[in-house]
């Protein structure tokens, strides 16, 4: 892939017990693209929140979207941002 | 599907085997317990619309213990049990029957807990409620509003937590746990009022 590494952040409710979810998104992107991402910051938050940034575009927002992102939806940003 | 929901039913454990169950793995669960079971009882809760209730209604409801409104909410609904007698009351863990939970999804999208289920005497699904009602979090969303315009230094109501400094984000989330933390005084007899229009359609005189 080409383009320059790209940031990610995943910020999750700690307490609702979200992280497995944050987990397997996060092996999924690490699978995925290797060093084509500069960083993952997994934050832990509170009150249901799971939002994934992929750099500065807020790709899922479970408040905004519901539930949880599939995980091709995060992949296919991804790839679209290393495409820029 | 009412064989499955008897066979589901006969598979929970009561209100009384969960928190058990809380205390005994200690922890941060079993601190939610115990604040959800104190908010639970000092709450001024309306018990008089469960009185039209006839025979007891069965409950099932999936849950998990590590969510806030999981232990907010099962308190409440044994207290009702055990003040009116009007609820058999069993509880699974969600993770461990999630193809239940796609049938009775939130709002039809999502596998939210608490998922209660009321049930009549042959074990048909009458309907379920989830989470929490609607009032209550568009009420703490208000205030959390409220919260941000008093204090800026959190970063704004706007502001998503991964674009805040450590140290904000940190003062952020403890001032927006302890807010939540002040409002059982009300959130308690909403969600009780909750339960009580989702049951009381059941089986009443």
């Amino acid at each position: 892939m080409t383009g320059k590494p790209v940031p990610i952040k995943i910020t999750y409710c700690a307490e609702c017990g979200y992280a497995p979810q944050t987990l397997e998104l996060t092996t999924a992107l690490m699978n995925t693209f290797k060093s084509s991402i500069s960083s993952i910051t997994i934050i832990p938050w509170h009150d249901g929140a799971f939002d994934v940034r992929v750099g500065d575009d807020l790709v899922h927002a479970m408040e905004r979207d519901g539930g949880f992102p599939k995980t091709d939806v995060v992949l296919d940003a991804v790839r679209a941002k290393l495409a820029e | 599907m009412s064989e499955l929901l008897k066979e589901k039913f006969d598979q929970g454990r009561t209100i009384d085997q969960v928190k058990k169950e809380v205390e005994h793995a200690g922890g941060r669960s079993a601190e939610m317990w115990a604040f959800g079971e104190q908010a639970a009882a000092n709450a001024d809760i309306d018990f008089a619309p469960f009185e039209s209730i006839d025979e007891p209604i069965n409950l099932l409801i999936l849950s998990e213990e590590w969510c806030p409104d999981c232990t907010d909410g099962l308190p409440i609904v044994d207290r009702i049990a055990k003040e009116t007698g009007k609820f058999n009351a069993r509880v699974l863990k969600r993770d461990e029957h999630l193809e239940l939970a796609d049938l009775f999804l939130n709002k039809g999208l999502w596998r939210s807990i608490p998922t209660i289920i009321v049930l009549d005497d042959n074990f048909d699904a009458l309907g379920h409620i989830a989470e929490r009602p609607d009032e209550v979090t568009e009420k703490r969303t208000e205030l959390r509003k409220e919260m941000h315009a008093e204090h800026p230094e959190y970063g704004g109501f706007e502001t998503r937590p991964d674009e805040l400094s450590e140290d904000v984000r940190a003062a952020r989330m403890a001032a927006e746990t302890a807010l939540k933390a002040t409002t059982t005084e009300w959130s308690v007899p909403a969600i009780a009022t909750w339960i009580a229009d989702a049951t009381t359609g059941a089986r009443t005189s």
